[in-house]
């Protein structure tokens, strides 16, 4: 063993080793109110039974990491946080002033923004070991109609809100910071922020290209990353990688998919799938993502780790449950 | 060469020139233009052509030169390119870094007669483009800044212009401007021109730059909290960025705004949001919009903190009540068990209001509430009011006849409350609260049945009780006030007499006519008495009267013996038909005696006596012979007669011995019946099942009728009776229709037919078939044709064929008479050619699709399903659930519709263990199965597959999280190479053997949902620093062969 430096000592009885299977994450059963996790690699993976969470949810969204989601309870209507490492425990989460119709989570899972009944929403941060949830903020006078929010990792909500003319405003918006008009595009269909940035990504499907708004105190710089020359059209969704790297961006026109390489070492890549575009959403790994959401169709996934991208399915979820069930 | 020196020709190799002559001018070098003679700083270079004369190079050595002076800068020469042939130009390439500059450039040719006049060439400014500002906007209200220009076409003189104005501007580069944005341009929102105006007045394109209202905050509220109010009020917003345009929101809602200053607004909270108690929120926006953080304003409702005084007695007259608080109104009301009181505002923590005797007359408890609006109420506080003392004052009535009974006994008296109850004797009555002066209570009859007194008093919930006051019970008078029966009829039978009253005590008597019954005490208002039937011998009257034991008596009631007439009320029977045996006739009335007899038609009949209500007579057969009446009396025997009964002999019923014919088949044609017996009148008819047929009366003894051949299309019986005209029915008599022979099929042609075939005519042939004969098919009639007796020919629908199977064919002649049925046979078509297909090999964590095609469209539909099964071939083999069908789980069942090729798509995912997937699939049309042959699919050992490497460092330690495969489910070793960081030293590989970690896991049943693959994690402790070492190449090992190797993230 050489130690003229620094020696790598593998001693037997302090060398620890471990040996699990992988999971793909936790998806939200909506027929079963409850989440099953993904089992399995893409491409290898297959749905668990539903996990048993002490209660049912009407609905739920499972945060970026997958370790918790947000859910509202099915017999109580009331918001919950639901850790998903080992046997599902759901806490209620008090604040809210309604039943969110929309919950958004920022990248890092860190906040979410929670889109309320009648042009408000309410911001929840300190996810998932402290959670609180903010005063209301009022959205209904930015413009005739809610098109794409999301949230950074901060806590500061990039809305698209639809103008008078068809095109859309967007807005800055802190719980304590107030409103800021930062910009406009032709229709944003989609907003992700990258992670642990004021960085979002803004996907305008009219003008067929995907906008990059640096949010700043006094404004907001914006630079356009992609073009149809790229691939770009009609996109619906956007997401990011978690290394940051990698932006995929869904087309709608033809259920396609662009992978597009931040750093620009690699040229916009095409990906074609039969699938639901308009959702994009993490997975375990660094650029898996779910397409869709769960239905009683098989889930597709871009698996963007493979040496070859590519998009596999996840088995649909049969009746009776033939999934091989796992916690 | 020189001036001065002997001129001579020179024939130059590519130019000839003029020399002169001595005595000559001497020659000399001219320019004549410049083409082109101008350019614009910062273009390409060119050819410049200078026309002129003499523009010879020297002999001796090139001297030939355009000399480039600049206004500014450095001049140069330039080596013309060319010459003209008669020297009279030459051309010189003028490159671009000549024409940086702006200015003008004084141009002459040195040749060989020496330098030539000047000639100005001009560079001229470009026209400034802005391509970028930054920042690209500023806020109404901001302090002077920098403005960042860049674009092109940038000098030094270039000046910055803000709406036309020249703004002082440092030159940075040719691409870059700074300029000074004076405070002065950012009073109002809006666009600023900027443009960049050349030294010569050249000016770029405007650009713009938004002046854009800031962002207000809110810092803090004054007052933070309203009350409950009807009336608006007004707060002040502290904050910044406050404009005269800035509005404030109240719940979203703009408001009344004025600006105080730049860090402060009033703002009108209108009643409206004052209504209720809750949060309000409140918002400032300016123009953009521009709209600040949220503050909250609390509305707050009303409170008491006392009541002043907090109690009064019951009955109490008008006062003043003091309420003590908070957020009290101008406006507020007090409320007394929610009716609002006169109330006068002290101040925002006292209220007084006037409390009226109504509301003091109960004892208890008020509550009073403080209302500032509707929805704003106050908390509650209680006002006691205490009752007066518990006293009873007087009853009513005081006293009561004993044996009165019950009665409702009204008591007087202060401080009864609801749950008070009035005591009589130590027992508790049933009470009812009428006021807190006022109760009633039930007195039962049993309390007063004796004279007497009681003592009555009243005790409240709370136990506490009132004084005692005397209840007086007096005797009551001896008195018959009825009796029951009040009367007999005389010769009764001994009854018990009740006798009703009061006053009566026990070992009263009753006497009938001053002769004491035996008496029995039932209380003292009921005695009763055995009448005997002697006192009941002779009508006439009896006196009761009832004599108490102290020699008391009652009244007189006289008791009523009455006589009983002589009548008939029923006979019975009161028919018999004529000829009929003797028989007992029973007489039912009043008034019989022994020795009374009853006549029929004045014969006197042998007459018993049973009862005073009832004899029974022996009527002789002979007073039945004719059919008629008789007249029934009774005659007692003191000669009173009583009223008449008419007994009716009835004429005797017709009867059937014969019908002729007495049967007939089904379908047969109509007939006359005839019909023997006795008894048929004129007139009678003879029935079929109740029907009436058309009959002729023959003789006493026989009748004929025609039965039309409508009765007999059903086999069965039919029944036959004769009625008379006078109602009188014979007995039933049955005739039957039977049912013939049956017809028969001897063959069907055709036989049989393919299944979901075209409609098609059957032929039935046999016997025995009629002109209303059906084929039925499956019990189901068919349109029939009959040829003839022996033939038949059906309409077969298609839809009756649609399926494979049998049919069985009956042909049915009236009366339901069906042949036995005969078989037809319905063929399966033959099958399409199935196409089953897919890889003989793959690999792991695939997704491929199983080809599933049909040769033509079938006429039936197929109904399939593909069943996975998996069969590992691992070194610890296990299922895999990862291989599933992509709609799920390893059964697909599907239907392709009749005529169509449309077959479903078969994607599976092959997982990741080694073995073969088999599917096999089920196929049936119309029944009958299709073969089809199995896919099977081999995914064979290969070595393990490494997906990804992460690798997590700490101080002293290093962790490896490796996620990857092995379709065998084996690892047996993995190697570890360190990547040392630049020039660190080399790092040993380590190799550890895994086989103890990973055949436990793969044995394991928690491994088998995850197929073979696994996430491994491997830790290593580190001497020395742990952060030269840099990425960590593994490669994991299996009895299939190394893996590739794969590098840590």
């Amino acid at each position: 063993m050489n130690r003229t430096l620094f020696g790598v000592l593998w001693l037997a009885g302090a060398v620890a080793q471990a040996q699990q299977g992988p999971t793909l994450g936790v998806v939200f059963d909506g027929g079963a109110g409850a989440f099953r996790r993904i089992i399995g690699l893409p491409g290898a993976a297959h749905f668990s039974a539903p996990l048993d969470a002490g209660t049912t949810f009407s609905s739920a969204v499972v945060s970026p990491g997958h370790e918790f989601a947000l859910g509202i309870g099915s017999s109580d209507s009331q918001l919950y946080l639901i850790r998903l490492k080992g046997a599902p425990v759901s806490t209620p989460v008090g604040g809210a002033a309604w039943v969110p119709s929309k919950i958004i989570f920022s990248p890092a899972g860190r906040t979410a923004v929670l889109v309320g009944p009648s042009g408000t929403i309410q911001l929840a941060i300190g996810l998932p070991d402290s959670p609180s949830i903010s005063v209301e903020i009022d959205i209904s006078s930015l413009g005739a109609g809610l098109q794409a929010i999301a949230i950074s990792d901060g806590g500061t909500v990039l809305a698209a809100f639809a103008a008078a003319d068809g095109s859309s405003l967007l807005y800055a918006i802190g719980a304590t910071s107030g409103t800021q008009s930062v910009g406009s595009a032709a229709l944003a269909s989609a907003i992700s922020f990258l992670r642990n940035s004021n960085s979002a990504l803004v996907a305008d499907r009219a003008a067929h290209q995907i906008l990059q708004y640096q949010l700043a105190d006094s404004g907001a710089a914006v630079s356009v990353i992609a073009t149809q020359t790229d691939g770009i059209s009609d996109p619906v969704a956007v997401n990011v990688s978690g290394s940051a790297q990698w932006v995929l961006v869904g087309n709608a026109v033809d259920q396609s998919l662009v992978r597009i390489d931040l750093t620009g070492l690699n040229a916009p890549s095409l990906f074609s799938c039969a699938c639901d575009v308009s959702a994009i959403g993490r997975l375990a790994g660094n650029a898996v993502f779910q397409l869709g959401g769960l239905s009683d169709q098989p889930l597709w996934v871009f698996d963007g780790d493979d040496v070859n991208p590519r998009v596999v399915f996840i088995p649909a979820i049969t009746a009776p449950d033939a999934s091989g069930g796992g916690q | 060469m020189n001036i001065g020196r002997t001129f001579f020709s020179i024939l130059a190799a590519a130019a000839l020139a003029t020399v002169p002559v001595a005595g000559q001018t001497a020659p000399k070098t001219t320019i004549s233009s410049l083409n082109p003679n101008s350019a614009i700083a910062g273009s390409a270079g060119f050819t410049m052509t200078i026309d002129g004369a003499n523009l010879l190079d020297c002999a001796a050595a090139p001297c030939l030169a355009v000399n480039w002076a600049p206004s500014s800068g450095s001049p140069t020469t330039i080596r013309p390119s060319s010459v003209g042939p008669n020297a009279n130009f030459v051309t010189a390439a003028i490159p671009a870094s000549l024409l940086t500059t702006p200015g003008s450039v004084s141009v002459t040719v040195t040749a060989e007669f020496g330098v030539s006049n000047a000639l100005t060439f001009t560079i001229n400014y470009p026209t400034p483009v802005i391509s970028t500002l930054s920042p690209i906007s500023g806020v109404v209200g901001g302090s002077s800044f920098t403005l960042t220009v860049t674009g092109s076409g940038f000098f030094s003189g270039s000046i910055v212009e803000v709406n036309g104005s020249p703004v002082a501007t440092t030159y940075v580069s040719g691409q870059t401007l700074t300029a000074t944005i004076a405070a002065g341009f950012l009073n109002a929102a809006g666009n600023l021109g900027i443009t960049v105006v050349q030294p010569n007045g050249l000016s770029s394109a405007v650009a713009n730059f938004p002046v854009n209202y800031p962002a207000p905050t809110i810092t803090s509220l004054s007052p933070t909290q309203v009350a409950a109010s009807t009336t608006p009020v007004n707060i002040a917003i502290n904050g910044t960025n406050f404009f005269t345009a800035s509005t404030v929101q109240i719940n979203g809602a703009n408001t009344s705004t004025t600006l105080v200053t730049s860090q402060q607004l009033t703002a009108t909270v209108p009643a409206s949001a004052l209504a209720a108690p809750g949060q309000l929120s409140v918002n400032v926006t300016n123009p953009g919009p521009q709209v600040s953080n949220t503050a909250s304003l609390t509305v707050v409702a009303p409170s008491i903190s006392g009541l002043s005084p907090s109690s009064a007695v019951a009955g109490s007259v008008t006062f003043t009540l003091a309420v003590s608080g908070s957020n009290f109104i101008s406006g507020s009301v007090v409320t007394w068990n929610g009716t609002s009181l006169t109330t006068f505002f002290t101040s925002p923590t006292q209220l007084t209001a006037l409390v009226s005797t109504s509301l003091l007359t109960t004892a208890g408890t008020a509550t009073v509430r403080v209302q500032n609006t509707s929805q704003a109420v106050s908390n509650a506080a209680t006002f006691t009011i205490t009752p007066k003392p518990l006293t009873i004052t007087s009853l009513n009535p005081s006293s009561a006849t004993a044996g009165s009974g019950a009665l409702t006994l009204t008591v007087n008296g202060t401080g009864f409350v609801s749950g008070s109850v009035v005591d009589w004797n130590g027992s508790t009555l049933t009470t009812s609260f009428g006021s807190v002066n006022q109760l009633t209570a039930t007195v039962p009859a049993s309390l007063l049945s004796q004279p007497g007194s009681a003592t009555v008093l009243v005790t409240n919930p709370d136990l506490t009780q009132s004084n005692a006051v005397t209840f007086t019970i007096n005797p009551a008078p001896v008195t018959i006030t009825s009796i029951n029966p009040a009367s007999a009829v005389a010769g009764s039978a001994a009854f018990t007499m009740t006798v009703n009253g009061t006053g009566f005590l026990s070992g009263a008597v009753v006497n009938w006519n001053a002769i004491p019954l035996a008496t029995t005490f039932g209380s003292a208002t009921q005695l009763t008495a055995q009448v005997p039937a002697t006192l009941l011998a002779q009508a006439g009257g009896a006196a009761i009267q009832v004599l108490d034991p102290n020699n008391t008596q009652s009244n007189v009631v006289t008791f009523t013996i009455t006589a009983t007439p002589l009548t008939i009320t029923s006979i019975s029977p009161t028919s018999a038909i004529a000829g009929a045996a003797g028989f007992t006739l029973t007489v039912n009335g009043t008034g019989f005696v022994s020795g009374a007899v009853v006549s029929w038609n004045s014969t006197a009949l042998a007459t018993t006596f049973g009862s005073a209500t009832q004899l029974t007579a022996t009527v002789p057969a002979s007073l039945l012979a004719q059919p008629g009446s008789a007249t029934v009396l009774v005659t007692n025997p003191n000669q009173a007669q009583s009223n008449t009964a008419t007994f009716t002999i009835t004429p005797a019923a017709p009867t059937i011995t014969s019908i002729n014919p007495a049967s007939a088949i089904v379908g047969a044609a109509g007939f006359t019946l005839t019909v023997n017996g006795t008894g048929f009148l004129s007139g009678a008819v003879v029935n079929w099942n109740s029907t009436a047929l058309a009959t002729t009366f023959g003789s006493e003894t026989q009748l004929t009728a025609s039965v039309p051949a409508s009765l007999l299309a059903q086999a069965g019986s039919a029944t036959i009776q004769v009625v008379n005209p006078n109602n009188t029915q014979s007995n039933p008599v049955g005739f039957l229709i039977s049912a013939g022979t049956p017809p028969t099929i001897t063959s069907l042609s055709p036989a049989s037919t393919v299944a979901a075939g075209p409609t098609f005519t059957l032929t039935v042939n046999g016997s025995g078939f009629v002109s209303a004969s059906v084929v039925d098919w499956n019990g189901n009639a068919v349109p029939t044709t009959v040829v003839n007796t022996a033939q038949l020919t059906a309409s077969i629908d298609a839809s009756l064929i649609a399926n494979p199977g049998s049919a069985a064919v009956t042909v049915v002649n009236p009366g339901n008479v069906a042949s036995s049925a005969a078989t037809f046979t319905i063929t399966v078509p033959n099958p399409p050619t199935v196409t089953f297909s897919g890889p003989a090999t793959t690999g792991p964590m695939q997704q491929p699709s199983i080809t599933f095609a049909i040769g033509a469209a079938y006429v039936l539909a197929l109904q399939g399903q593909v069943t996975l099964t998996f069969t590992p071939d691992a070194v610890n083999p296990s299922d895999d659930p990862a291989i599933q069908f992509s709609a799920g789980g390893r059964t697909l069942s599907f239907t392709i519709p009749a005529n169509s090729t449309q077959v479903p798509p078969i994607l599976i995912q092959t997982g990741t263990v080694s073995g073969a997937i088999r599917a096999h699939m089920t196929l049936t049309g119309g029944g009958a199965s299709i073969p089809v042959s199995d896919v099977v699919i081999q995914i064979s050992r290969a070595a393990p597959v490494i997906r990804s490497v992460t690798a997590t460092r700490s101080s002293g330690s290093l962790q490896l999280s490796i996620v990857g495969y092995s379709t065998p489910r084996e690892v047996t070793q993995a190697v570890f190479h360190f990547n040392p960081v630049g020039t660190a030293a080399q790092i040993p590989d380590a190799t550890v053997s895994v086989g103890s970690l990973f055949t436990p896991w793969f044995q394991s049943s928690d491994s088998t949902q995850y197929g073979s693959q696994f996430t491994y994690t491997q830790s290593f402790t580190i001497q020395g620093d742990s952060t030269q070492i840099g990425t960590i190449i593994v490669t994991l090992t299996s009895s299939a062969g190394n893996s590739q190797p794969v590098t840590s993230n």
